[in-house]
Formats: structure tokens, C-alpha cells, sequence
């Protein structure tokens, strides 16, 4: 966001009065929490209705990568990103492998985070290790992308466009979060989440309307790069780019339904009602989300061309800056839109923050360190534990900025999230899966993937092999094991016949 | 809790749709247009929609499947 135009005083105001709101309801939060136990805060008492469930659902799917991202992707790729729009459905597609069916046994059993499934169905402390270490380092690289994001986002309005800009969009988004999300846990975060989704889905509404209005139809837009340097990029994607739309599919498909803040809204709903209505209407939403996101895209390929590297995740902002420059109008409209992109950074920040200090507090603390610890103090020591992760997460976003591109951030961590698919998608359904393949499983398709995504192998071009995420390779190996060696146990219990 | 038999023919649905959503069979190199979406991008945008009225009538239909 460093190409926009500093905002001005009515700006701020606007934006103080968006985050004021958040501390608000932080607050309401609290006073409305009805018991001081670790069930209250991070599952609200399991009473999300179709609404509240639907659009916390949604405002903590679709984070900052979700605008960002996926317009600079769009701007370097072209049409070809339409990906995004297909893989943010297969993540609901993967949900309907197990999210209906666990969201029962949660009911029954009283889940509380992720690992407590994987405990009561396998019976492993070693798998349910594994599990918590997999999600937590998957969910600290989301939160950390997310709170880079923010201090992009804030450096370039204040004018200063300095390094101490971004340092004050960190600590300062981080500081507010942390107070609403410890203050009234996911109830609070929630209620957030309700505000966050309805300026998010309006912002993204309304960065269509101005697109049009400033640059004219897409057709034009679609014309213009036909005839420019850029023409490749509305042909049909080459062999090579198709097998790649097929990994990120089944990559982020598979990888973003296993979210531990996702599989904790599940066990948040009311009602299995509840949930199915809000996993329905999800299906909906990457045509009104991803969809308008590549358009911008196309827009900036057509009328910001020549950006390169790292540049290309600001377009976005650069055409925000020409409709800004436009009229009163559009400027007061980018100031919507900059809220609707803090929402989405700050409602994925604040859900993955909730989930890393609820498998810390229950899965690690109390149950390797102090087990048979009182509810209370677990939910005080869960609270510690968000501080702790986010202040150190926030220094990391300072000392790492401009490290790293968004894409690249995501690629890894589904690669590990999505090793836990046998142990979740097929576990659920298929009762012969054993405890001990499924942990050699675990363990050999994350050797798999880490040794693929950091090793020095030079069939690995940009990150992927064919085209294919090293995930998808330590998945098939994962599953292979879990699978056969569950079939060769129970032949070898079984004898010969 | 009531007991359905699975529905093997919904994976078998997603199959094909996921061979439609991928435009592999669409002439490469083509740039022809409409609405300023490539064709091929439509085609592949028609299968994601009907993904997605798919995946909502599954949804839908198994609320009360345990």
C-alpha cells in the first residue's frame, strides 16, 4: 500500500472508529462470557448460528493474501490465476471429506482443539505431538505473513513512507487485536469477525464498481493487454501451468480445510443445521471475492503495466491510488476498501493467534507440562501465550521486512498442513487406520516435502516438481504407508487363514 | 443416529467436474473473448459455478445425516 496517497484527517477518524469498534466488542466479549472455562473462550459454548458461523467462516478464509496476493498474481500470471478462484472452492469441497461427520463427534466427545480428535481416535501421544507441532509452525507462518501484510498496509498512508511507519502498523494492529482476542477469546472474535466479514464483502463489491467507473469495462482492459508485451497472459496456460492449477487445488484444497481456527469453528457451531448452511453459502463466495480480485489484476496489467518482482504485490494499491487521485468519491471509497483489507488481515490474524495459544495451552501445557492444571488457570495461560507468540511474531515482521513475497510465504505451509490429511480426512471414515502407520506415514511424507521444498535438488524448479507442490509427493508416500501398513498389521493379527 | 449408505457417485461427480474446471481441452493459444474473459477462462468459470451448486445441494441435502 505504499502508492497510496497519505490519508487525511477524515480518514483516520473513519479508520480509529473501525478499530474502536473491534475494542468494543472485545469488551462486550468479555462480559458476556458465561463461564471462566476453556470451552467459553476459544468455543464460545459452542453457539455459532448460521450467521455469526457463516461469516466468521468467512472473514478468517479469506485473509490478506485473498486481495493482495492474488492481484499481484493475477498481474504477473494473468488470466491463468484464475486458480485462485478454484482452489479457495476445493477448500470447501475437502471440507465435505470430514467436517459434517467430526462436527458430530465433537459433540459427543467435547473437542476443544484439533490434537484432541487425533487423542481420542488414534491414542497416540506421538502422532498427537506431531499434529500440534504441524499446525502450530503452519498457523505461526500465516500469522507472521499476516502481520507483515499490516505493516505494509499502514506504511504508506501516514506519509512517511519510512521504516518506522510499518514498524507502528505491526505493534499498533497487533496491540489491538491482542487486546479484543484476549479479552473476550472467539466469542469476541467472532462478533469481529461478523463486522470484518460485512466491510470485507461490501469492499470487495465496491472495488468492482470503481474499477469499472474509473478504467471502463474489463473488455477494454482484456483488449488492451492483447495488444501490448503482456498478450501471453490471456492465452489458455500452458501444460505445464495446467498441472500446477491441478497441485495448488489439491495443495491449498486439502491444506486450508485441515486450518485448526477452521476445524474450531466447526466444533463452535449450534447446530449441524448450522454448519452445512454456512459451508453452502461458502461455496459461493470465491466469485465474489477471488474472482474480483484477479480482475483487479487484469486492470493493473492493462493500465499499470511494467511492474516487476516484489512491485507486482502492490498493484492493487497503485490502482487505488489512481481512483483516490480520481474524486472525493473515490477517495473516500479507497478508504472503505483500505478498511475491508484490514479486515481481512486482522480477522485471519486474530483466529490463527486464538488457535496456536488454545493447542498450546490445552495439547503441550496441559498435557506434557502441567496435566490436571484447573480449567482457569489453562484459560490464563492460554491468554499469556497469545502475547507471548504475537509480541515475538511482531518483532520477526520488523526484523524480517521484505524478505520474502506473499505467495512464496503460503506455498510451505500447506506442504506440512496437508500431511495431516490421512489422519484426519481418511481416519474419520475408515476404522482399520492404525496408530502406527499412520504416525511412520506422518513422519515420512513431512520428510518428503521439507526435503523437496529446501533441498538442493535441481529437478525442483520454483518450488515444485512437474509442477507438482513437494506436499502432494509426501502426501502420496504418507498415505501409501498409513494405508498398506494398517492392511498388513491387520492381516498379520489376523494370521494366514 | 440414522445410517445412510455413502453416496459413491458424489466423488465420482467431482471428478468430472475437476477434469472440467482444468481447461486442458481448450486450443491453446486462443485469445478470442467475451464479457473481457478468455473463452477458455468461461468455460472453466461455468464448471467452477456448477462446482459450487453442486457442493451447496450436498451440503444442503445431508443436514440431517449423521
Amino acid at each position: 500500500m505504499t502508492d497510496l496517497l497519505p490519508f487525511g484527517l477524515g480518514a483516520w477518524i473513519f479508520i480509529s472508529c473501525y478499530l474502536s469498534s473491534l475494542l468494543l466488542l472485545g469488551w462486550l466479549g468479555f462480559n458476556a462470557r458465561k463461564e471462566n472455562t476453556l470451552q467459553d473462550f476459544y468455543l464460545a459454548g459452542r453457539g455459532f448460528g448460521f450467521v455469526v458461523l457463516f461469516l466468521t467462516l468467512y472473514a478468517t478464509q479469506y485473509s490478506g493474501n485473498s486481495v493482495f496476493g492474488v492481484a499481484g498474481a493475477a498481474y504477473r500470471v494473468g488470466f491463468g490465476w484464475l486458480i485462485a478462484v478454484h482452489y479457495m472452492l476445493a477448500i470447501i469441497v475437502f471440507y465435505l471429506a470430514y467436517a459434517p461427520k467430526l462436527y458430530t463427534l465433537s459433540r459427543l466427545r467435547g473437542y476443544l482443539t484439533p490434537v484432541d480428535y487425533l487423542k481420542d481416535r488414534f491414542d497416540s501421544p506421538a502422532i498427537a505431538l506431531i499434529g500440534s507441532i504441524v499446525m502450530i509452525v503452519a498457523l505461526n507462518n500465516y500469522l507472521l505473513a499476516q502481520l507483515m501484510t499490516m505493516g505494509r498496509a499502514l506504511q504508506g498512508l501516514t506519509g512517511l513512507h519510512s521504516d518506522l511507519a510499518y514498524n507502528y502498523g505491526v505493534v499498533g494492529l497487533a496491540f489491538i487485536m491482542l487486546v479484543y482476542g484476549t479479552l473476550g477469546g472467539v466469542r469476541a472474535i467472532a462478533w469481529t469477525d461478523v463486522i470484518q466479514g460485512g466491510v470485507l464483502m461490501l469492499g470487495f463489491f465496491v472495488l468492482l464498481l470503481l474499477l469499472r467507473e474509473q478504467f471502463g469495462p474489463l473488455s477494454a482492459a482484456t483488449q488492451t493487454v492483447i495488444i501490448s508485451v503482456d498478450a501471453s497472459k490471456i492465452a489458455r496456460p500452458s501444460g505445464s501451468m495446467l498441472r500446477e492449477w491441478l497441485s495448488y487445488i489439491l495443495l491449498i484444497g486439502m491444506g486450508a480445510a485441515l486450518y485448526p481456527q477452521a476445524i474450531q469453528r466447526i466444533y463452535a457451531a449450534k447446530s449441524r443445521r448450522a454448519l452445512n448452511q454456512s459451508l453452502a453459502a461458502m461455496a459461493f463466495l470465491p466469485f465474489g471475492t477471488a474472482l474480483i480480485a484477479v480482475i483487479a489484476g487484469i486492470y493493473a496489467l492493462a493500465y499499470v503495466p511494467g511492474l516487476e518482482g516484489a512491485e507486482t504485490d502492490q498493484v492493487l494499491a497503485r490502482l487505488l491510488r489512481v481512483i483516490q487521485e480520481g474524486s472525493a468519491i473515490g477517495y473516500a471509497f479507497v478508504v472503505l476498501i483500505f478498511s475491508a483489507i484490514l479486515a481481512a488481515l486482522m480477522s485471519t490474524a486474530d483466529s490463527a493467534m486464538l488457535s496456536i495459544s488454545s493447542m498450546f495451552t490445552k495439547d503441550i501445557y496441559g498435557t506434557l507440562l502441567r496435566p490436571g492444571a484447573r480449567e482457569s488457570n489453562l484459560t490464563a495461560i492460554g491468554k499469556r501465550c497469545s502475547w507471548v507468540v504475537v509480541c515475538t511474531l511482531a518483532t520477526l515482521a520488523i526484523a524480517l521486512k521484505d524478505q520474502a513475497s506473499l505467495i512464496t510465504l503460503i506455498d510451505r505451509k500447506f506442504d506440512i498442513l496437508v500431511q495431516l490429511v490421512p489422519s484426519f480426512m481418511i481416519s474419520i471414515h475408515w476404522s482399520r487406520l492404525r496408530s502406527g502407520p499412520t504416525l511412520w506415514g506422518l513422519i515420512a511424507g513431512l520428510s518428503i516435502a521439507l526435503s523437496l521444498a529446501f533441498g538442493p535438488f535441481h529437478f525442483v524448479v520454483a518450488g515444485k516438481v512437474w509442477g507438482f507442490h513437494p506436499g502432494l509427493y509426501g502426501l502420496i508416500a504418507n498415505i501409501a504407508v498409513a494405508v498398506l501398513g494398517s492392511m498388513m498389521l491387520e492381516r498379520r493379527v489376523k494370521g494366514p487363514a | 443416529m440414522k445410517h445412510r449408505s455413502p453416496r459413491r457417485w458424489v466423488g465420482l461427480a467431482y471428478l468430472v467436474l475437476l477434469a472440467l474446471v482444468i481447461p486442458w481441452y481448450w486450443p491453446a493459444g486462443d485469445t478470442r473473448h467475451a464479457f473481457g474473459f478468455p473463452l477458455w477462462a468461461l468455460a472453466s468459470l461455468a464448471a467452477v459455478l456448477a462446482t459450487s451448486i453442486f457442493t451447496a445441494y450436498i451440503y444442503l441435502s445431508s443436514i440431517d445425516d449423521d
